[in-house]
């Protein structure tokens, strides 16, 4: 243990803690911007420096490692001219037109320029990056350069992270950009859209692309509006208003939507269940004939779209089940149009998801038929949260609401779509009682669960050993699937997503960080337990699907509508 | 866009080979590849180069851009140097770098049209003792004055590239 002072308070901390910490543990925040919690020190925008005793120079505080007996201000007349300085060299490159930025009032560095009182001229060349124009070409993620203060945040987590290595760098020193390679586009790049970069983004330089205003405007066309909500929303949407992580807010999300409204709001959970039905007689089936294993589940479109661009000679390894989303989309425009009488072409349906791949996915050409689209457009949880700002709707007063029929109950196994290991204990929630013919009696398959990057564990399905792994995070999954390119791994069945944590770690949650996301975990798995019906194959909006519509799962009309193909996308790397 | 032909693509790869047996002399693999592509990693260079390394285009292009002595962009067959550090400016390089320009009818950073030369800046070179001094390619030529530098020029016009 190392003693030293901070401010004339004395602080204890362990051998190896930054000045940043030991601050934090002598409760000072000391204003920080390129470092992040999740990723490795980077020390490139120095506006934590600190001053210490004896020290020529200030010293960042997220990259000094104290000693024994420093004396460190955190607040002097020197700290606060450098920082004053360091802030002018940030803003003569940064834009701000921060009314009209998608991060105001969230931004880092306006919230450090608001605590620093920036009231004075900037004494520098102002040089804007870029030529103005916001890169809008993902349908996932927007960039705008103009904002961007070369932190290196997104930088690190596309490259170290997710492995997508969409984002480069280049140059340096005055002249350094963060954004792809050759000033290229981010759909000409091999960026998936997991939006984990606009996770980490402190400023508004990678946004969400808003696609709000298109829903505002069909809000009011006359078309019946219907939305659907995935897991992970019910558990993120109350923190994105300003209600603690891990808040579960089911009842009054549905009464939000209302309130904006929609003219119908469905469960996601339904269609997970569905999937499950899906996929594990796909498995099975698989299994009794010799079909690819191990296979690896569909439902995160940001992995399909990584294991389409670096992977694509494991496509067949892929279940071919379209995601949650994707199948709510085909029954909402077949089975849900007949059953309310509707023609396909006067419902316009939204999905609220986790995630900003979803997005991309909605767009795909597989997602559709007759002309018209599954899913007409897709919002995140932080546009979700503007729009109920927007309307006014005080969020902690709603009354709770309850999804609409026909599809108005999910399971438990639905709703632990959310989190990494989720759809795998789903699975074998359905699989083993199939397969067995017996109950099972303890659902909980906490050996599937938690924030391990691989996590493997073999089950005995009535006397046959299926191996399973489960990744998150595509850095992850790029471990698991060079062994399986190499025929080198031991499994039957993986399920990959592509943020870590899973859908609750989405590019479309409120910003996260690792402690923040153990909270959602824990709501979700409480969630599950709160239930009547964990299992998939018990929900009884599922068998009335398939008794009235679908016949049973894998059916010439299950493949027609809740199934889809792959593409080889390994040119844009070549 | 320029193609490669399937020739420097191959000489591309046998040299990327030597890079990933050890993982090391990444610098040096670069600098002679460079070397069969104008001065240069465009687009589709760096795409075959990362492709064959096994590197992404993402980090390939963070080093290229890093260093000077690499470029995006097509540069002619000699790249002159000019030192603009203090000791080779107080013995004259302005002088010598006007001479290089006006002679190749130039500004600093562009290509004469005939594909030839790229006039650049750099940092010292190591020579102040002999300064003013340049690099021509991986040539260095010292003690430099105006007069000196055209006829230098010349003989890479005359006698190295007829």
């Amino acid at each position: 243990m190392v003693t030293l002072t901070i401010d004339g308070q004395s602080v204890t901390v362990k051998d190896g803690t930054t000045l940043l910490d030991a601050a934090s543990a002598a409760g000072i925040r000391v204003p920080t911007l390129c470092f992040h919690p999740d990723q490795k020190v980077k020390a490139n925008c120095r506006i934590c420096v600190v001053e210490v005793e004896g020290m020529k120079t200030l010293a960042p505080a997220c990259s000094t490692p104290v000693r024994e007996g420093m004396e460190v201000r955190t607040i002097s007349q020197k700290v606060r001219m450098a920082r004053k300085n360091i802030l002018e060299l940030i803003f003569a490159h940064h834009s701000k037109d921060c009314l009209q930025c998608d991060k105001n009032g969230t931004c880092e560095l306006q919230a450090i320029a608001e605590e620093m009182h920036f009231d004075y001229a900037v004494r520098y060349p102002v040089e804007i990056k870029g030529d103005g124009k916001k890169d809008l070409s993902s349908p996932s993620v927007t960039r705008d350069v103009s904002k961007c203060i070369d932190c290196n945040r997104c930088f690190s987590v596309c490259n170290d992270v997710q492995t997508v290595c969409a984002l480069s760098r280049s140059k340096r020193g005055y002249q350094t950009l963060v954004g792809p390679a050759f000033g290229k586009e981010l759909a000409e790049t091999v960026c998936i859209g997991c939006g984990q970069c606009v996770q980490a983004c402190p400023v508004g330089a990678l946004t969400v692309h808003d696609d709000r205003d298109e829903v505002w405007s069909m809000l009011d066309s006359g078309k019946e509006v219907v939305v659907q909500i995935a897991p992970a929303v019910r558990v993120t949407l109350a923190e994105a208003l300003g209600e603690d992580p891990g808040v579960i807010s089911t009842g009054r999300v549905i009464t939000a939507l209302r309130r904006l409204g929609f003219d119908k709001v469905f469960d996601t959970d339904f269609s997970a269940d569905l999937t499950i039905m899906e996929e594990g007689t796909e498995f099975l089936n698989r299994l009794k004939n010799g079909g690819a294993l191990p296979m690896i589940t569909s439902c995160s479109p940001g992995w399909i779209k990584f294991c389409e661009t670096f992977y694509p000679e494991c496509l067949p390894h892929l279940s071919t089940c379209k995601s949650p989303q994707g199948m709510f989309g085909a029954v909402i425009k077949t089975y849900y149009a007949e059953y309310a009488a509707k023609d396909p072409e006067d419902i316009y349906s939204v999905s609220v998801m986790p995630c900003t791949a979803k997005k991309f996915e909605a767009k795909r050409p597989e997602m559709g038929r007759d002309g018209y689209r599954d899913i007409d457009a897709v919002l995140t949880v932080q546009e979700l949260a503007k729009m109920i700002r927007y309307a006014g709707i005080d969020f902690g007063a709603l009354r709770e609401g309850t999804f609409d029929e026909p599809f108005g109950t999910g399971s438990g196994a639905g709703e632990i779509f959310g989190s990494t290991g989720g759809v795998m204990e789903a699975a074998l929630r359905t699989v083993y009682e199939v397969v067995t013919g017996k109950t099972l009696e303890n659902l909980d398959f906490t050996v599937v669960r938690g924030f391990d990057g691989v996590k493997e564990a073999a089950f005995d399905l009535g006397g046959k050993k299926v191996r399973v792994a489960v990744a998150h995070g595509l850095g992850n999954a790029r471990k698991v699937m060079d062994a399986v390119r190499a025929g080198e791994a031991a499994y039957d069945f993986i399920e990959i997503m592509a943020c870590p944590g899973g859908c609750i770690g989405g590019g479309g949650n409120p910003i996260r960080n690792w402690k923040k996301l153990s909270r959602r975990m824990e709501a979700v798995y409480r969630l599950d337990k709160a239930l009547p019906i964990r299992k998939s194959h018990e929900n009884p909006a599922v068998q009335r699907i398939y008794r009235d519509y679908l016949t049973e799962p894998n059916s010439e009309r299950c493949h027609e509508l809740l199934h889809t193909s792959y593409v080889d996308r390994s040119d844009i790397v070549k | 866009m320029r193609q490669l032909s399937r020739e420097t693509i191959d000489q591309l790869q046998r040299l990327a080979a030597v890079y990933k047996e050890t993982n090391e002399r990444l610098m040096e693999v670069l600098l002679e590849m460079q070397k069969l592509t104008d001065n240069c990693f465009d687009r589709e260079t760096l795409g075959v180069v990362s492709d064959a390394m096994g590197i992404p285009e993402s980090k390939m292009y963070d080093y290229i851009t890093f260093y000077s002595r690499f470029s995006t962009e097509k540069r002619g067959k000699y790249i002159i140097r000019m030192c603009k550090s203090a000791p080779c400016h107080v013995c004259g390089a302005r002088e010598v770098a006007r001479s290089i320009c006006d002679y190749l009818e130039v500004e600093p950073g562009d290509t004469t049209d005939d594909g030839l030369f790229t006039v650049e800046f750099c940092e010292c070179i190591g020579l102040c003792e002999s300064s003013p001094s340049v690099m021509i390619n991986d040539e260095t030529y010292s003690d430099l004055t105006p007069d000196k530098i055209r006829g230098i020029l010349d003989y890479y016009r005359k006698e190295v590239s007829p």
